[in-house]
Parts: C-alpha cells; sequence; structure tokens
C-alpha cells in the first residue's frame, strides 16, 4: 500500500491552546518567498532532474524519501492547475513541481534547506495535486521529509516542541483552552477588546486574535449517547473501536457525539480504548518526526489492546496520518508490522457507515447543504464519495456541488499565522463559492476545515452552519440537537 | 538603345529566346497603371525564375510578377518596372498524392488545371472555384477569399508548404506536405498575401479534400441586408454546417438571376447558402435553413445542386470587370458585414442601388461602380470623396478597403490602401532582408516601404 | 543535448529589482534563489539556467516596459506560460529575466457573432474551454494539445500547439485570427484582428509557433466554433499496426474527414490495459480511435462506412459509443496513455515526428526497431490522421548513459521522418531539443531567410535567446556581433 501521508494543516487546535504565548514565536513570512542574497548560485545542471545518489546528502530525509519512491516529477505540469498557491501567485516554486525540484535540488546538496524553506513553508499540504500526478509521484511523503530535513536534526524547538508533545496530550488542558476561549467569544469579553481596539497595541496577536474562529459550545460526549435504536439492538452489535483525538475530544464534543449516534444507529457497538491520543500528524507537519513517531507508537499499542474491530475516526487529518503510520514506522523493524496491521484497520467514519447501505434516518432535515472535501479525505485518503452518501441518506436534505469542492479552505492554525495573506485569500476563493451556492450548512468532515469555514463564513456575515457530515445525519436518526 | 534591348539579351541568356518576350504587344499585356516593362520573362523553370531574380537583384532591376493577371491591379503603381515575370510556363503539376491528399503544383497551374487532375480521383483543391483559370501562385499572394471558407478554411489553412525564389538567397522550401509541421519559422504563411513582394512562389503543396457526394445552394430573398446578415450569422452558428453564405445587392442579384435561374427574378437582397456533403445531410439541413429563412421573414426559393460557372462568377464577383469598373474590396469582421452593406447604401449618391456582394464568413465585401471612363474634375472629386466617407467609417468599424481595380484617372487620385494598419513597419522589416534591394513589386505597399529600418 | 553554458549566475543587482518592481509592482518580482533556481526547467528533458530574475507583469504595457528595461540593461528575456513545453523552448540558455505571464489570464471577450474570443495569454486552454462551455455560448476553442488542462493560450501560440482534432480542425494556427504582440525592442503592434484577410502578409501565421523568440505575445483573438450537434466515437481493434494503417487510408479515400483519429500500438494497449482495465482482446495488435462529428444524419451513415472499412481491413472488433460516457470510456484509452506510461517509468522521453499518412505504420515498425536496437522500450501513440507519431520512450535517467542513449535513438527518429518526406516536429517544436535537427530539414540558405527575420526583429539575440535556430549560427553572430 503506498504510504499515505499526514495532514499538515489542520492546526485549528493550536489555537486552542496557548495561543497568546505562542504568538511571540511566530515570525510572520512574505507569501511571496523571501529575497535571499546570501551567495552566489553555485548550481551547475546540464540536466534536469536528480543526478545518481551520491553518498552523502545535506537532506537525508528527502534523500531516502527520493530513493524510496517509485516514480518521479516529469515535470508535465499538471500538478499546476489544482495547486492552491500557484493558482494564486503564479509563481514556479509556489507549485507542487516548483516544490519537487527545490526538493531534488536541495537532497542534491545544489541549493541549501534554507533556500528551500520558505517555498515548503508556503505548501498548503492539500495534496490535491498528489490526486492529479499522472505519474504518481508521491508529493506528501517528500514533503514530509523535505520539513523534516528543514527542521533540523533537533527537530522544532522551544515552545513549539512543548506545545506539540505536552499540551496537545493533555485533555485536561485542551479543555480548559476550548472552555476558556469559548467563554471569551460569547461572554461579549471578545466583542469588548475589539471594540477597545486594545490589540492594535500588539498587531502580531491582533492578527491572531482576528483569525480566530468561532467555537462551539463545549460539550461532554461520553455516555451522551441515547438509548439505542430498536433496529440495531435486533441485529447484532459489530464492534468498532473510536479514536478520540486531541482536539475534536477538546473542541468538538458534539460532533464526537454525533459520529457515536450514527455508528450505534448502523449497526456498531463503538468501545474507546483507554490509552490513545494524539495522533502526532501536527508535529510530523512541524518536522518533529521523533516525537510523531512516539505517539504512533502510543496509539498503536493502545488499540492493539482492545483487539481487532476497525478503528474509527472522524477527522480527516488524524486518519489519513494514522493511515500512513506503516511508512512513518517503516524503518523501524521492531514496529513496522504492528504499524502497519494498524493502519490498514483505520477508517473514516464516512467508509464505515458506507460498507453496507446506510440505515435510513427517520427524520427529515429540510436543509440545502454544500459539502466541503476536506483535502485529507479527498486527496490524502481518496475518499469522496462516502460522505457525500451520508448526507444523501438524509431524508428531504438537498446536496449542493460546491464549485472546487475538493480546493483546500486555507485552513487555519500556523498556515493563516505564518502566511496570512495566502490562506485568507485560499479562503476567500472558497468563501465566493459557498457564498454563491446559497445553501444553509456546509458539511466537511475535519477539525482544521471547520473552524477555517466557520472563520470565513463569520468574516463575511453569513448566517451559514458549519457542520460535520455525521451531526446531520445523527440529527435524521434522533431529531434533535441535543443529546 | 531603348531598355527593352539592354535587358533582352541577359535575360536571354539565362531563360533562352523562347522565354523572353519584349514585342510590343507582350510588354502592353504586361502594363501596369499606364507603365510597361521592359522585358516579359517566362521562365519554364523554377530555376529560371531564381536565375532572374539573382540577375534582377545584382542589377536593382524593378520586377513584377504575373499570374493569371487577375488581381494584378491590386497595389500602388510601381515605383520601377523593368522585368515582368510570367508564371505562364510554369505549369506542371508535380505531385498528385492520391493517398495523403495532397497537391504540389508549379505556381503558374491554374485551378481548372488542378480541378482536372485531382478529378480522377474524386478530390478537389478547395481553395477556389474549380473553373478558375487563376493559378495557385497568384491564389496565395493575393490570399483571395476562399468561397466556401467555412468549411474547407482559407488559403492559409490549405496551404502546406511552397518554394519561393528569394532576390538574394536564390530557391528556397519551406513547409512541406504533412499536415502538422511546426520546424522553424512558418513561412509559407509569410508569402499569403504578399503580393509577389518577398520573393517569387514556384510551387505550392495544398491540402486537398474529397469531392462532396452532394453540393446544394439555398437562396432567399429579404428585405434588408441587416436581416440576410443575422440569418447568415444564425447559420453560421448553429448545429448546421453551411459550406458558404454569399449576400447578394438587389442589383447583383439580378445579374445572379440572369446568369443562373437560383436566385429567382428578384431584384432583392439576396443570401445564398452552400451545402457540400451527403444528401441525407444536405436535405436536413435546407429544411432547416428553410425554416430559419421563413422565421426571419425571408422567401426561400428552390434548392439547386449546382450553381456552375456563371452562378459562381457572380457570387464571388470575379466575372472580368469592364476597364470603367472601380472594384473596392471591403473588408470588415463578419458580425459587422450587415451594417456595413447598410451603410454603403446610404453612401450612395441619390439612393443609387449598390452593386455589392458579400463573402459573409470571410467579412469581405466587394463593391462594384460604374464610372465615366474620362471622367471630368468634379466626377473625379466626388468618387474620391466617397471612397474616403467609406473608409472613415470602416476605421471605426476595424475595416478596410482596399482598390482591385480603377481605371488610371481615379486611381492616380485614391491610395489604393488606404489607411495604415500599423502592421507594416514589421511587415517592412521582413521584406528588407528576403528582399534587401527593394526589387520585388517596388513601391506597390507604399506604406510598407516607408517604413524600412530597425525597430529598436 | 545543446552545451549549456557553465552556470556562475549571481543574485541579481538590487538595482535591477528595484526598476522591475517600479514597473510590475513589488510582490511580482521573484528573486529568491529558490525561485530563481525553478525557471531552470520547463516540462522538457532539459535544464536551463536559473533565471537571473522573474517578472510577473500584469497587462501588455508592463510587458512593454519589461522589454524595454531589459534592452536598456543588455539583458535577454524569455516569455513563459506554464512551462509544459517539452522542447526546452522556455528555458534560460543564458542570465536573463523570465517574463512569466501567469497572471494575464483574462478572458477580456466573447464574441459569438464573429465566432471569436479574445483572451491574455495566460489563460489556461482548459479553463477558456470550461468558460464556454459553462456560460453555454454553444461554441468551443477546438485546439486541445495533450497539456490542455495546464497549458496556456501563449504557449499554445508559441508553439503552435497541435491535439488530436488537427486532422479536421487544424493546428492551433488554424485557430488564431490576430495578436498583440511586445516587439524585441519594446514596440507594441497588433496583427490581423477581427477582420479577415487584412492586406498584406499574414503575420499572425508567422508569428504563431515562432516559439517567442520574435517578440511577446500579449493578446490573443482566437476562433471558436459552434458546437457539432453529434459527436460519434468509435474504437476499432485490429490484428497488427499495418492493418490499422490501412483502415486509415481507406477512410481518408472514402472521402470521410474525422474529427480524430488516434492510433495506439499494442505495447501501449497493454499499458492502459493494465492501468484503467479498458479490457482489450488478445488478438488485437492495434487499436484506432475514430470521432465523427457534425449533422446528425450524414454521420451515421458515415459511422456504418467506417465500420465497412475497418471490417474489410481485417478489423477483429468495433465498438461504437451509444452515449457521451461511452465515448469517454474510448478515450479513456487514448488519454490514459502518458499516464499509464508515467506510472511504470521513473522519467519518459515523448518524441515527435511527422510523416505522410501512409507511411505511419512503417514508420513507427521503424521507430521500434531503432529504439530495440538501443535496448530502449518503446509505446507508439499517434495522430494517425495527421501522420503525426509520439514514440514514448521511458527511461531511468539515474542510470548513466541511458539518457544519451533516448536522444541518439531520438535522432535516428528524426532523420527518418525527413527522410519518408515528413518534418522532425508536428506539434512540440524545436526549442532547444531540435536545433541541430533543424540542418535535417532545411539548408543553410533556407536556415539563413529564416535566421535573418530574427535578427530583423531582435538583433542582438536578446528575445528568447538561441533557439529554433543550430548554436552555431548563434555564435557566428557572437563573432561578428550583432
Amino acid at each position: 500500500m503506498p504510504r499515505e501521508f499526514l495532514l499538515p494543516r489542520n492546526r485549528g487546535q493550536s489555537l486552542a491552546m496557548g495561543v497568546f504565548e505562542w504568538a511571540r514565536l511566530c515570525r510572520p513570512m512574505n507569501d511571496t518567498p523571501m529575497n535571499d542574497t546570501e551567495k552566489e548560485m553555485t548550481a551547475t545542471l546540464t540536466d534536469s532532474g536528480l543526478a545518481p545518489s551520491r553518498g552523502f546528502s545535506p537532506a537525508p530525509h528527502l534523500r531516502r524519501a527520493w530513493d524510496a519512491a517509485e516514480s518521479h516529477c516529469n515535470r508535465c505540469g499538471f500538478c499546476l492547475p489544482v495547486c492552491p498557491t500557484y493558482r494564486l501567485t503564479g509563481a514556479e516554486s509556489a507549485s507542487p513541481r516548483g516544490r519537487l525540484d527545490l526538493m531534488y535540488a536541495a537532497a542534491d546538496g545544489k541549493l541549501e534547506l534554507s533556500d528551500i524553506a520558505p517555498a515548503l513553508g508556503l505548501c498548503l499540504g492539500c495534496l490535491a495535486c498528489q490526486s492529479a500526478c499522472p505519474s504518481g509521484v508521491p508529493f506528501g511523503e517528500l514533503l514530509e521529509a523535505g520539513r523534516i530535513d528543514v527542521a533540523g536534526e533537533k527537530g522544532p524547538a522551544g515552545f513549539t516542541r512543548f506545545l506539540l508533545g505536552t499540551l496537545l496530550d493533555s485533555p485536561a488542558f485542551l479543555k480548559l483552552a476550548a472552555r476558556t476561549l469559548y467563554f471569551y467569544q460569547r461572554s461579549g469579553l471578545q466583542k469588548l477588546l475589539r471594540l477597545t481596539q486594545l490589540l492594535r497595541l500588539a498587531p502580531t496577536l491582533a492578527r491572531m486574535e482576528r483569525g480566530l474562529p468561532p467555537l462551539p459550545r463545549p460539550a461532554s460526549w461520553r455516555g451522551q449517547i441515547g438509548p439505542l435504536p430498536a433496529a440495531s439492538r435486533s441485529g447484532g452489535a459489530k464492534p468498532a473501536l473510536f479514536f478520540s483525538g486531541c482536539v475534536m475530544d477538546a473542541v468538538f464534543g458534539e460532533v464526537h457525539r454525533c459520529t457515536l449516534v450514527a455508528m450505534r444507529h448502523n449497526g456498531y457497538t463503538p468501545v474507546v480504548p483507554n490509552g490513545q491520543g494524539c495522533c502526532g500528524a501536527l508535529a510530523l507537519h512541524s518536522g518533529a518526526e521523533a516525537l510523531a513517531k512516539e505517539k504512533a507508537r502510543r496509539n498503536i499499542a493502545a488499540f492493539e489492546a482492545a483487539g481487532d474491530p476497525p478503528v474509527v475516526v472522524n477527522s480527516a487529518g488524524c486518519g489519513a496520518a494514522m493511515k500512513a503510520y506503516g511508512g512513518l514506522l517503516s524503518g523501524d523493524s521492531a514496529w513496522r508490522g504492528r504499524a502497519e496491521r494498524f493502519s490498514a484497520r483505520v477508517v473514516d467514519v464516512s467508509e464505515l457507515l458506507t460498507r453496507e447501505t446506510i440505515r435510513p434516518p427517520e427524520h427529515a432535515v429540510p436543509m440545502r447543504v454544500a459539502y466541503d472535501d476536506p483535502c485529507h479525505l479527498a486527496h490524502a485518503q481518496n475518499i469522496r464519495d462516502q460522505p457525500r452518501m451520508l448526507l444523501q441518506a438524509v431524508p428531504e436534505l438537498e446536496l449542493v456541488e460546491l464549485p472546487e469542492a475538493d480546493w483546500c479552505c486555507g485552513s487555519a492554525g500556523s498556515y493563516s499565522l505564518t502566511h496570512p495573506k495566502m490562506a485568507a485569500r485560499v479562503l476567500e476563493r472558497k468563501m465566493n463559492h459557498i457564498a454563491a451556492a446559497g445553501v444553509q450548512a456546509v458539511a466537511t468532515g475535519n477539525p482544521g476545515c471547520l473552524f477555517q469555514l466557520a472563520l470565513g463564513a463569520e468574516q463575511r456575515g453569513l448566517a451559514i452552519r458549519i457542520v460535520h457530515p455525521v451531526q446531520l445525519l445523527a440529527l435524521a436518526y434522533t431529531g434533535r440537537e441535543k443529546a | 538603345m531603348n531598355k527593352s534591348a539592354v535587358l533582352a539579351s541577359p535575360a536571354e541568356s539565362l531563360l533562352g529566346a523562347d522565354g523572353v518576350h519584349t514585342s510590343q504587344a507582350a510588354l502592353a499585356q504586361h502594363a501596369l497603371d499606364g507603365l510597361s516593362p521592359s522585358v516579359v520573362a517566362v521562365p519554364d523553370t523554377s530555376e529560371g525564375v531564381a536565375e532572374v531574380l539573382k540577375w534582377a537583384h545584382k542589377d536593382g532591376l524593378g520586377v513584377v510578377v504575373w499570374g493569371s493577371g487577375s488581381r494584378i491591379g491590386l497595389g500602388a503603381r510601381p515605383s520601377r518596372y523593368d522585368i515582368a515575370i510570367s508564371l505562364s510556363r510554369l505549369n506542371r503539376i508535380m505531385e498528385h498524392d492520391v493517398e495523403n491528399l495532397t497537391l504540389t503544383a508549379q505556381a503558374g497551374v491554374t485551378l481548372l488545371e488542378a480541378a482536372r487532375t485531382t478529378v480522377a480521383h474524386n478530390q478537389m483543391l478547395a481553395a477556389g472555384w474549380p473553373w478558375s483559370r487563376r493559378t495557385v501562385g497568384g491564389l496565395i499572394s493575393a490570399n483571395r477569399p476562399v468561397p466556401k471558407r467555412l468549411l474547407y478554411g482559407s488559403v492559409r489553412d490549405q496551404l502546406l508548404g511552397i518554394r519561393i525564389a528569394l532576390a538574394e538567397k536564390g530557391l528556397v522550401g519551406f513547409g512541406g506536405k504533412v499536415l502538422k509541421n511546426v520546424a522553424g519559422y512558418d513561412m509559407t504563411k509569410l508569402v499569403i498575401g504578399s503580393l509577389g513582394s518577398l520573393g517569387v512562389i514556384v510551387e505550392a503543396t495544398f491540402k486537398l479534400f474529397a469531392i462532396p457526394h452532394r453540393e446544394t445552394y439555398l437562396a432567399a430573398a429579404l428585405a434588408s441586408p441587416i436581416l440576410a446578415a443575422s440569418l447568415a450569422t444564425r447559420l453560421a452558428n448553429g448545429p448546421l454546417r453551411p459550406a458558404c453564405l454569399f449576400l447578394l445587392s438587389p442589383l447583383a442579384a439580378e445579374r445572379m438571376a440572369k446568369a443562373q435561374k437560383l436566385a429567382g427574378a428578384a431584384r432583392e437582397w439576396t443570401l445564398v447558402a452552400g451545402f457540400d456533403g451527403r444528401s441525407e445531410a444536405i436535405r436536413r439541413q435546407i429544411a432547416d435553413a428553410r425554416a430559419l429563412i421563413t422565421q426571419a421573414g425571408g422567401d426561400p426559393r428552390p434548392a439547386c445542386d449546382t450553381i456552375g460557372e456563371a452562378g459562381g462568377r457572380c457570387l464571388t464577383a470575379e466575372e472580368e470587370s469592364p476597364p470603367s469598373v472601380l472594384r473596392l474590396r471591403v473588408g470588415v469582421a463578419p458580425g459587422d458585414v450587415g451594417d456595413t452593406l447598410a451603410y454603403l447604401e446610404t453612401e450612395s449618391p441619390g439612393d443609387e442601388p449598390i452593386d455589392a456582394v458579400a463573402d459573409h464568413p470571410g467579412g469581405a465585401i466587394t463593391l462594384l461602380f460604374s464610372l465615366p471612363e474620362h471622367p471630368g474634375e468634379s466626377q473625379l472629386t466626388e468618387t474620391a470623396g466617397r471612397i474616403e466617407r467609406i473608409r472613415a467609417w470602416l476605421d471605426e468599424h476595424a475595416g478596410f478597403a482596399v482598390l482591385e481595380q480603377a481605371p488610371a484617372p481615379y486611381k492616380s487620385r485614391i491610395s489604393p490602401w488606404g489607411r495604415s494598419s500599423g502592421a507594416e513597419r514589421a511587415m517592412g522589416l521582413i521584406k528588407s532582408r528576403l528582399d534587401p534591394k527593394g526589387i520585388l513589386a517596388p513601391g506597390r505597399f507604399p506604406e510598407m516601404n516607408g517604413h524600412l529600418g530597425p525597430l529598436s | 543535448m545543446t552545451a549549456l553554458q557553465p552556470d556562475n549566475t549571481s543574485d541579481p543587482p538590487a538595482r535591477l529589482i528595484a526598476r522591475l518592481e517600479a514597473i510590475v509592482g513589488r510582490g511580482n518580482v521573484l528573486h529568491s534563489k529558490a525561485d530563481r533556481f525553478v525557471y531552470g526547467y520547463d516540462a522538457s528533458v532539459f535544464r536551463g539556467r536559473p533565471a537571473k530574475a522573474v517578472a510577473l507583469p500584469g497587462s501588455t504595457g508592463e510587458v512593454a516596459e519589461l522589454v524595454r528595461l531589459a534592452n536598456s540593461e543588455g539583458l535577454a528575456f524569455v516569455a513563459r506560460g506554464a512551462g509544459t513545453g517539452i522542447n526546452g523552448g522556455a528555458l534560460p540558455q543564458e542570465d536573463l529575466l523570465v517574463i512569466e505571464l501567469s497572471r494575464m489570464n483574462r478572458i477580456l471577450e466573447v464574441d459569438p457573432d464573429n465566432r471569436l474570443v479574445v483572451v491574455e495569454p495566460g489563460v489556461v486552454n482548459q479553463d477558456l474551454k470550461l468558460f464556454l462551455a459553462k456560460r453555454g455560448f454553444g461554441f468551443s476553442y477546438v485546439p486541445d494539445p495533450g497539456s490542455q488542462v495546464v497549458s496556456t493560450i501563449g504557449g499554445n501560440v508559441g508553439n503552435n500547439a497541435g491535439g488530436m482534432h488537427c486532422l479536421k480542425y487544424g493546428v492551433t494556427s488554424n485557430h488564431i485570427a490576430g495578436l498583440e504582440v511586445v516587439l524585441p525592442g519594446g514596440e507594441i503592434i497588433e496583427v490581423g484582428g477581427k477582420t479577415p484577410d487584412r492586406p498584406g502578409m499574414d503575420l499572425t501565421g508567422f508569428f504563431v509557433g515562432s516559439e517567442g523568440t520574435l517578440g511577446i505575445v500579449t493578446r490573443i483573438i482566437a476562433r471558436i466554433l459552434p458546437l457539432p450537434e453529434a459527436v460519434l466515437t468509435q474504437l476499432a481493434l485490429f490484428p497488427d499496426l499495418d492493418s490499422a494503417a490501412r483502415a486509415v487510408s481507406g477512410i481518408m479515400a472514402a472521402g470521410i474527414l474525422p474529427a480524430a483519429l488516434e492510433l495506439l500500438d499494442r505495447r501501449s494497449m497493454t499499458l492502459v490495459d493494465r492501468a484503467v482495465h479498458i479490457g482489450f482482446p488478445d488478438a488485437a495488435g492495434s487499436a484506432l480511435i475514430i470521432e465523427l462529428d457534425g449533422v446528425r444524419e450524414g454521420l451515421e451513415i458515415e459511422v456504418g462506412r467506417v465500420r465497412e472499412i475497418c471490417t474489410a481491413n481485417d478489423a477483429v472488433e468495433i465498438q461504437t459509443a451509444e452515449t457521451p460516457e461511452a465515448a469517454d470510456r474510448i478515450w479513456l484509452a487514448r488519454r490514459a496513455a502518458y499516464g499509464a506510461m508515467a506510472r511504470i517509468s521513473p522519467t519518459i522521453y515523448i518524441a515527435d515526428g511527422c510523416v505522410p499518412r501512409n507511411r505511419l505504420s512503417e514508420a513507427i515498425g521503424r521507430a521500434i526497431e531503432i529504439c530495440a536496437r538501443k535496448g530502449l522500450e518503446v509505446i507508439n501513440l499517434a495522430h494517425a490522421g495527421d501522420g503525426n507519431l509520439h514514440p514514448l520512450i521511458p527511461y531511468d535517467q539515474t542510470i548513466p548513459g541511458e539518457k544519451e542513449k533516448v536522444i541518439e535513438a531520438a535522432r535516428e527518429l528524426l532523420a527518418m521522418c525527413v527522410e519518408m518526406g515528413g518534418t522532425i516536429t508536428g506539434e512540440h517544436g524545436i526549442g532547444v531539443e531540435k536545433q541541430e535537427e533543424m540542418t535535417l530539414l532545411f539548408n543553410g540558405r533556407e536556415l539563413d531567410a529564416m535566421f535573418s527575420l530574427k535578427l530583423a526583429f531582435d538583433p542582438a539575440d536578446r528575445c528568447n535567446p538561441r533557439k529554433i535556430f543550430p548554436v552555431a549560427m548563434f555564435d557566428r553572430l557572437q563573432l561578428s556581433g550583432p
């Protein structure tokens, strides 16, 4: 199985935590790659592409990923039209083809890693290029390797490391942060602060504050599922293990509740194994490879202990990352086999529910709804039809196809902090389509996208609900929104 | 010794005695705007053409190339005119590649001769009417509108390759006989419309088409040129595939009616639509076209399967005009043909009916003025003023008007080219390299010659 | 293949950057090391130098100013679209300014009455098609090079791109009515226009296909054609290449002019089948895709005739698509070929040559022999109606000497095409790839004549320098001075 890869961009969760401290650490970069006048360009090339491996590489991860890749970039350019950053800048270095070329050059020592860092940073990591590539170049794996090399041997340092390592693994802290921010937004404090324009004193903070998506009401989900439907009681229970994650768990309790409702209405008995935690995607995205591996091992162990039913995820990013554990731990002989077996068990909730015919819900949800493909479902996992099938199962729900539905939304988190202009432009394009669609709700199955679209809707003043597809399905099963 | 005698002997040394004419009759026959050449060279090989050019280049002699002579009147009076090169003996078909549907012919081959060769294999050269005495070289040089361009394209779409004699560099060939060829610059395009100013085309390769199973023409009388033109647009822009769409003014329609029963006897604005193809497809298209005509308030006449030479001549205004006729070739965007014809009607003095035919998809209108052959000053001023007004109107519609033929007194008063399009300078640059001494068709493109020299 | 100069490009001086930014705006000049580096490639197998700087103009005026600035700095420049050319035509051969036209991507006008559109050069071919389809104009822009989803109209014009529908509809040049061009000296001219057959030479046709060496096209008036009411697609399978080629000749001889006639050889069928599961029978040695379009009535009869002709030429199976979906399925066999090949090979060389139609099968046979002699794989796709063959040669560039073998094979292939009465490129252009092969097709006087026109427009060879013509011609130029 090809090694699919992480989700680098849904870092909405990072907002839900030590946001204000982190602000100091985030230096915004120019959206167009920066000028570099350090030294002479010494690359001499008489040929395109990469020369044969010469042993030493200043970018060992890249070199390895390149050697392992079964196909290489022919520079045909079929990735250009689907790449949001290329479409918006027209710059070759902002295209997948350009990034690959730069990564090859760095692996070969023709360019410094520092030369290519801005170009890799500008990448949304949406992997639309991977879907478009006729040669099947594993862009995601190469980008991941490139980011590890750019981050250096020690990986990200200081607070970022603390954030990715410790805080994401602390459900208590995450819940506290989510509740605090929710309180800040709903209590009038936010309005007050914005009204006083106090934040103008701290521009970085102000930008981050503006980029803060409206958070859903914190909801506890464990034990809130309600009685089992009669149909599934008689049909025999199918076991399934539920992955609760970090941010989803803290912020999107309602989505979790609805996921479990939908599963139970379709004959599954979900179990939430103990000992599981953050999937590690964000760590890997930041180049913190060791940390990501550590998290992967912990999750694998936790789910092994719970037996071998499918591992159900409702976050596209986490699903993509966990389906790639096999690749992540491929160099670790003790864990490789276990990781591959684990990855093979991971399913998105929409995959699980569409394995068999979805049980028809009783209640009508007469809404006009657009589905927006999360990149890490559509491009990383090739899951496009299944979430739409969930929505189509809802009585009286009118499903609208959004133009460029599988384009990245420019999801929040560090990308919108490091590349605010680009993130805003990507979001703007998405919101133009959404505004024109005339829908009451947009459904999408990834926390970063839920944050980003909610932010976009708020900024535009659109009265559109941003939901996970399972929320509408659960509503159709139970006829009510709350447990 | 007169110039004829001086030039005859070097010419004869190149072409032999039978390749050079200096008789008064021959010289008069090749006179242009009151100027006669000193010799008429009639080479029978491509190499002969190249030799004559080399000599002319060396000695700085002015050369004008003649095909059938049907559009030789196009262009200003030559500034020098020493040698007329007639291509009448360059009349061999070099290759008819039946399987690949290509025809390579020397420049002096007429469309009629080409048709005689290709018809045996049920193929045709679609660059003009099969009965035409025009030469293939002339078609290219003058970039004649192709009657059925909607179906077969214009000259530029059908020409695959050329051999051309250049003044300095001699015989060269560009393009070839394959349909796709993007090696180097597309020099074949450059000679299209160049009126013999870059070199002498000696050979050309065209793509051929299968002769259609059937051709059918349908005429309809309409109340105004605007109605007729908008109907033409509708016919061209829908699912039907007409081969040609001509608009005839009442006067031209009457002439057509005399030549051919097609248009009926009516002296009305007339649209003629032609269809080529299989009978089944034509039947359906004629039916649809009729419905569209009726819907537009027109009066469809019975369809007919041939218009013959006489009809064709009317449609493309190819009949030999008497010397007293001034022919103005007006070009506009196809969508402006109706408005232009309506304007031209209003521009006619005393509401005299205009004599005009228009190839709608080609945006090509031929306007004929019958004028007194020996005009007085007021007549000259009036005519020149009228053409000036037409040109001013066309300027605002991105159109142009060139004088294809005019009695000498008029030609001295009216610029043959009208206003500059802005591209002449680039043309001048090209000419300056391929004909550095400016011996070919000297002075016939006045604006172009005025802009020699580097651009930057 | 061409000797690239040793590359010692330095960072552009701040003064140059400032002047460029003054023209196109601050965000539209790229000059970081990484940014300049990536303009050293296009979709060819060659590598140029990094750009000295990259400017992204937004208007004709800005292009002209950039060109004038480059001239005043003695700097060469090259215009670039999507960089999908496979002849190396957009590669910097010296330290130069790249003028990237991706921002000039507006569809300025749709003019149904004249069957024309006016577009900027950066408009992506497919985007124009989708725009016309979505707005329901009932017209289509026909040229469809394989790169159409990404390549720009400007690039298509520069290279006179072909495609699958040239047999009936012609190449890009046949669809271009007028151009606005910034000449190498910075002057803006318009050639052609909405009015057909303007007096004088066909400069539009001359600029199309000049590969950006005569100026930079900044606006394009292109033809659009009304959609045919019926399109019928057939797939015919033959025991071998010869029988398919005979069928092609038979179809043409019967007076049928298909919109497309595409040929696949056995190797490509096998690969395609593996990738997208068409289900070609083992007995099929070649496949022919025949598309007919036009007025419905005549078309059904022609489809029947095509069937008869294929049967008479030993076709083992003939399918006629009854629905658009079925037609898509047939076309998938052709469209999937490149990807199918790309997936089995790290890199691919796409050859492009043209021969008279009736010698296509012989040419393909010899192409297979040439590659076999060099120990190379080859699969063959061809625009059979045009005699345009595209042997695809997979290779691994990390194996020393492999690429050189491919290039040698390609040379032999081109020599063969010329010998058969064809040409060295049907639709991909010369660029740097085939500049030495130009001598196979043109003698010295012919090359001189064309080169003299290049110099007429661009005396110092600043506009996409050192392209199309053999390198020695440029070297001579430098010796004698412009």
